[in-house]
């Protein structure tokens, strides 16, 4: 039983730990899930923000040559003067920091016009710029249309300018009453805008997957290395990346990397929290199995022992009635004795007090039938005791052709050996007066016995005859019957007080007891 | 014509201080038993007149399933001795119909009485028999 028990428990056990641990594995699973969802949606805002700065930008460059372009155009129609053109395009660069230089290049290419920012070092000699492709493709456009170049590093006179100026070129062909002039163009400082990324994480590739701007550490200018589409084991990507479209004309890249310190922080922590509550919920579990446990033992325990303590209760009862009733038999062979012993004697007087004696033997040995009869053998329902043993001395003395009734009145009265021994010797002596003396010549008659509790340890009874009576003159506490003396004692014993009542016919008393307290 | 009584008392004193009073009555022949058993075999062969049987007898049959086949089989009156039986054991004892009840403890002056009243009931009873 107790193997099984253990068994079960430890199956218990194990299976709680599992479901325990299992659980906190998901719960940081989902966790882990959601903080990197959170960090891909709050990294994505981030670069939708960067491609609508991108858009706007690029949305005024455009429209920024368009108004270039008017203005060359105006200038031309009205044959002003170069050097005026020249002036207003160097205004225009002056307020927009993000150009860094203003052209016009004829349809020779040549440039006519060509204004530097101040922070340009680049010479301010006109070129020949013929042979660039910005130039062609240009020169093909319709009108009204704008050329957007690649982002790459700006060119001057054959050579990338150093320091390096990542450069995107604006150009829109210039017409005059529908004939080719040249073109208008704007150079793009990236530069000056790519550092409005900066703190922001992001890395700019352009459409040939050169990094344009960055501070993942990789090389600036050269093409990308890192493969975007990457993933870690729980399947989230290492990179975010969007496609930026200028309006078909340019497909560039931007991605950035989730906060990976900052995730796996979040998620230490969390593991800290979760697996500190796991280990809180298993121990309380071994916890709790103990105390069933002990329990266990406790009430298992105590079961054997109240099946101990029933056990030498049933033997002690078994003895005790056993007692009860040899003593029972042991006096019934006194009264024998007395009875065999007196059959012998001639003499009625001495005849009469071995009778007596039976009497006083008698009254004792029916408590000890009540008792082995009764429930808990420790006392006796006084009132049956009562009547048993008058109607017992009644039908002795009197026969059963003499009309003397018995009258027992009492509520549920339950006493003790100790006290039930006196106190039915004192009934047997009280009602053999009545019948010897009381009734004495009479044919009828009345016995009545009455019982009261009083205050605990304390009971009243009445107990007398409507017989002859005797004088009261007679003081009956100091006489030489062996009868009264004895009531007079036992009234004693039971710590109580006897008073006659003459106030009724016969001999009637008054009896105060109490309780005798058993020590054993 | 004697009366022959047999008296049926496991004890023993109880059993001699009976024997003693009932010879002593007067015109009686008695014979004892121990035990149910004892009184059963004895019934056969020495058919008493009335028998004495002690209601709570030790042994494999009490007192009243003594009297029981007494008043069955042999068609013999009897009188039970008891001692201060409770309710229950008394009315039993009455349903199967003693000739009398004697009740103990017993002196001899009583049991001399209650044995004129047996000797009497046990008269008319023949009387009754014999119309």
């Amino acid at each position: 039983m107790g193997k099984k028990l253990i068994i079960t428990s430890s199956i218990l056990f194990l299976i709680t730990c599992v479901i325990i641990w299992n659980l906190s594995v998901q719960r940081i699973k989902l966790y882990h899930q959601n903080i990197t969802l959170v960090e891909e949606i709050t990294e994505k805002n981030k670069l939708k923000d960067a491609e609508t700065r991108l858009l706007e930008l690029y949305t005024i460059s455009k429209k920024n040559v368009i108004f270039l372009r008017d203005l060359v155009e105006l200038d031309l129609k009205t044959k002003i003067p170069k050097e005026l053109t020249q002036q207003k395009l160097k205004s225009f660069l002056k307020i927009d920091p993000n150009y860094f230089q203003a052209r016009f290049i004829d349809l020779t290419g040549m440039e006519v016009i060509r204004i530097e920012n101040k922070d340009s070092v680049a010479t301010r000699t006109p070129q020949y710029k013929g042979n660039r492709g910005y130039f062609k493709t240009t020169l093909n456009l319709a009108k009204g249309d704008v050329y957007v170049s690649n982002l790459d590093l700006n060119v001057e006179n054959g050579a990338i300018e150093v320091p390096y100026r990542p450069t995107i070129r604006f150009f829109t062909p210039v017409y005059i009453d529908n004939v080719l002039q040249g073109i208008v163009g704007l150079n793009l400082n990236a530069q000056h805008w790519l550092t409005s990324f900066k703190g922001e994480n992001i890395t700019l590739l352009n459409s040939k997957n050169e990094v344009f701007y960055g501070q993942t550490g990789e090389e600036l200018y050269t093409a990308s290395k890192i493969d975007l589409s990457k993933k870690d084991r729980y399947g989230n990507a290492f990179h975010y990346q969007r496609a930026i479209s200028l309006e078909g004309n340019q497909q560039w890249t931007i991605y950035t990397e989730p906060d990976i310190l900052l995730i796996q922080k979040q998620l230490s922590d969390y593991k800290k929290s979760i697996y500190s509550t796991a280990a809180v919920l298993t121990v309380g579990v071994i916890l709790f199995l103990s105390i069933i446990y002990s329990l266990y033992k406790k009430n298992k325990y105590i079961a054997s022992l109240n099946k101990t303590i029933k056990h030498r209760l049933d033997e002690r009862n078994t003895l005790l009635k056993e007692i009860h009733h040899r003593v029972k038999n042991n006096l019934q062979v006194i009264t024998s004795l007395l009875s065999l012993q007196s059959s012998f004697i001639k003499d009625d007087k001495i005849k009469g007090l071995f009778r007596y004696s039976q009497y006083r033997i008698n009254s004792m040995a029916i408590i000890h039938e009540m008792l082995y009869k009764s429930k808990d053998l420790s006392k006796i329902n006084y009132g049956d005791y009562a009547h048993q043993l008058a109607s017992t001395l009644i039908s002795s003395m009197k026969g059963a052709n003499k009309k003397i009734d018995l009258k027992v009145e009492t509520d549920e009265l339950h006493l003790n050996l100790d006290t039930s021994v006196p106190l039915g010797l004192m009934v047997n002596e009280i009602i053999t007066n009545a019948l010897k003396y009381g009734f004495k010549n009479l044919d009828e008659g009345l016995i009545s016995i009455k019982f009261e509790k009083l205050k605990y340890p304390n009971f009243l009874m009445r107990i007398g005859d409507n017989g002859n009576g005797f004088s009261n003159d007679i003081d009956f506490r100091n006489t030489k019957s062996l009868g009264l003396k004895l009531i007079h004692m036992l009234t004693l014993q039971l710590k109580g007080n006897i008073e006659k009542d003459n106030t009724i016919s016969g001999t009637h008393y008054i009896i105060t007891f109490q309780e005798i307290e058993q020590i054993s | 014509m004697k009366l022959k009584v047999l008296i049926v008392e496991d004890n023993l004193i109880i059993q001699m201080f009976l024997e003693h009073i009932i010879i002593n009555v007067g015109s009686t022949h008695v014979k004892t038993a121990d035990s149910g058993e004892d009184a059963l075999k004895m019934v056969k062969k020495y058919v008493p007149d009335v028998v004495l049987l002690d209601i709570g007898l030790s042994g494999e049959i009490n007192g009243i399933e003594t009297a029981a086949i007494l008043n069955d089989k042999y068609n013999i009156p009897f009188v039970y001795i008891t001692g201060n039986s409770d309710y229950t054991t008394l009315e039993n004892a009455k349903k199967t119909k003693p000739l009398h009840i004697l009740r103990k403890p017993i002196d001899e002056y009583e049991l001399n009485r209650e044995f004129e009243i047996i000797r009497e009931k046990l008269f008319k009873a023949k009387l009754e028999n014999s119309k």
